[in-house]
């Protein structure tokens, strides 16, 4: 009785040994990096602009841009304004009540360390409750990408996230 | 939605998500020795957890404590590792020390190990305010915890049956024994590999 309770018990660590081996060749899992980007949106009312300082990791941002460009991603993760420039306007957009797209201008980038800021601006003349926001930065390269967006418009703060394959989304 | 909200979000969805599999290995070795009348004691232990990798967080964030990515990467393996041995070696937890009731410090302290693998994103993106960002997202945490716990509670719930249906023996080992050597060793095997794979030498 003793020998088959002993080959049973055997038996069951054999098959969860020999599971746990192929879970584990076919899927290595690499560390669990948290996919994000920040957005801090602020609003001149005076002037109808709205101004996006993006926070975005240097090595994920590079990535992405040379996917796009279907280049190397370079070693030091360096990218010019332009083809930064190009990258956001294709992947973060302010779109108008009739869902035209609210021509978007760079307003400059500078890098610490491993964080890169960038600056862009919009101006329209549409009342900003119908203007809409689309945030898909690096969504093409990771599945699990969260895109913050906090807005500041005079004294009211909010807050919106953007996963992969949302549309767009009111500011206010 | 306010700030706050959203970074609860962010703590949820960063747990409940298939990419976050060490995480969630890590739940399934904690609660792999417990049954769903358990549920208290699991919860206190995967709250300390939670305790443990807000300590870290909020000391790596603020700049007091600085670890190297590439070292914590590597605990975080061995953390499920040597949870899932705990509990295929320790038999009997009433006759333990402190009558078994230590895996609360034990969860605690590797959850200082696991904070320290979120420090780094945190720290770079709220640079300037990072107060309501680290308590949002340790909340949303907690949360996505105890959804991946009913979900692991669900799934051993599953192999308990199929070890009952299989009708062990009467002096075989009991169900509950079977299937914590049967999942553990499992957890262990797997973590065993990631430990290997992001060995830092």
């Amino acid at each position: 009785m003793v020998a088959r309770r002993g080959a049973r018990a055997i038996r069951a660590i054999g098959l969860s040994v020999w599971c746990a081996t192929i879970l584990s060749g076919a899927r290595s899992a690499p560390a669990h990096p948290l996919h994000t980007t920040l957005v801090q949106l602020t609003y001149d009312a005076r002037t109808h602009q709205l101004e996006g300082s993006i926070r975005v990791f240097a090595g994920d941002f590079a990535a992405a841009v040379a996917r796009r460009n279907h280049v190397a991603t370079p070693i030091d993760d360096r990218v010019a304004d332009s083809t930064a420039y190009a990258y956001v306007n294709g992947t973060f957009r302010f779109v108008d009540a009739s869902g035209h797209p609210v021509p978007l201008a760079w307003c400059g980038s500078r890098r610490a360390n491993d964080l890169l800021w960038l600056c862009v601006r919009a101006t329209s003349a549409e009342p900003l409750a119908s203007i809409k926001l689309v945030d898909q930065m690096l969504s093409e390269l990771f599945d699990d990408q969260i895109n913050i967006v906090q807005t500041v418009v005079g004294e009211k703060h909010s807050s919106m996230l953007f996963t992969k394959g949302d549309g767009a989304k009111s500011i206010l | 939605m306010s700030d706050l909200a959203t970074f609860i979000q962010l703590g949820f969805r960063h747990i409940v998500d298939i990419s976050a599999m060490d995480h969630i290995l890590f739940l399934l070795a904690l609660a792999a020795i417990y049954r769903f009348q358990d549920w208290r004691q699991t919860l206190w232990v995967v709250t300390a957890f939670t305790v443990g990798h807000s300590i870290t967080l909020a000391l790596a964030v603020t700049g007091v404590l600085t670890i190297s990515p590439a070292l914590v990467e590597f605990l975080i393996p061995l953390t499920i590792m040597i949870t899932a041995i705990e509990n295929i070696v320790v038999k009997d937890r009433g006759g333990a020390i402190w009558n078994g009731r230590y895996r609360p410090v034990f969860a605690g302290v590797f959850g200082l190990v696991h904070g320290a693998g979120f420090a780094s994103y945190l720290k770079s993106l709220f640079v300037d305010s990072v107060a309501l960002p680290l308590f949002g997202f340790n909340v949303g945490i907690e949360l996505g915890q105890i959804v991946v716990l009913i979900a692991a509670f669900t799934v051993l719930f599953c192999i308990d049956r199929a070890i009952t249906w299989v009708k062990l023996p009467a002096r075989a080992p009991t169900a509950l024994r079977v299937r914590v050597i049967a999942v553990s060793s499992l957890v262990a095997v797997v973590a065993a590999h990631w430990a290997i794979e992001r060995a830092p030498w």
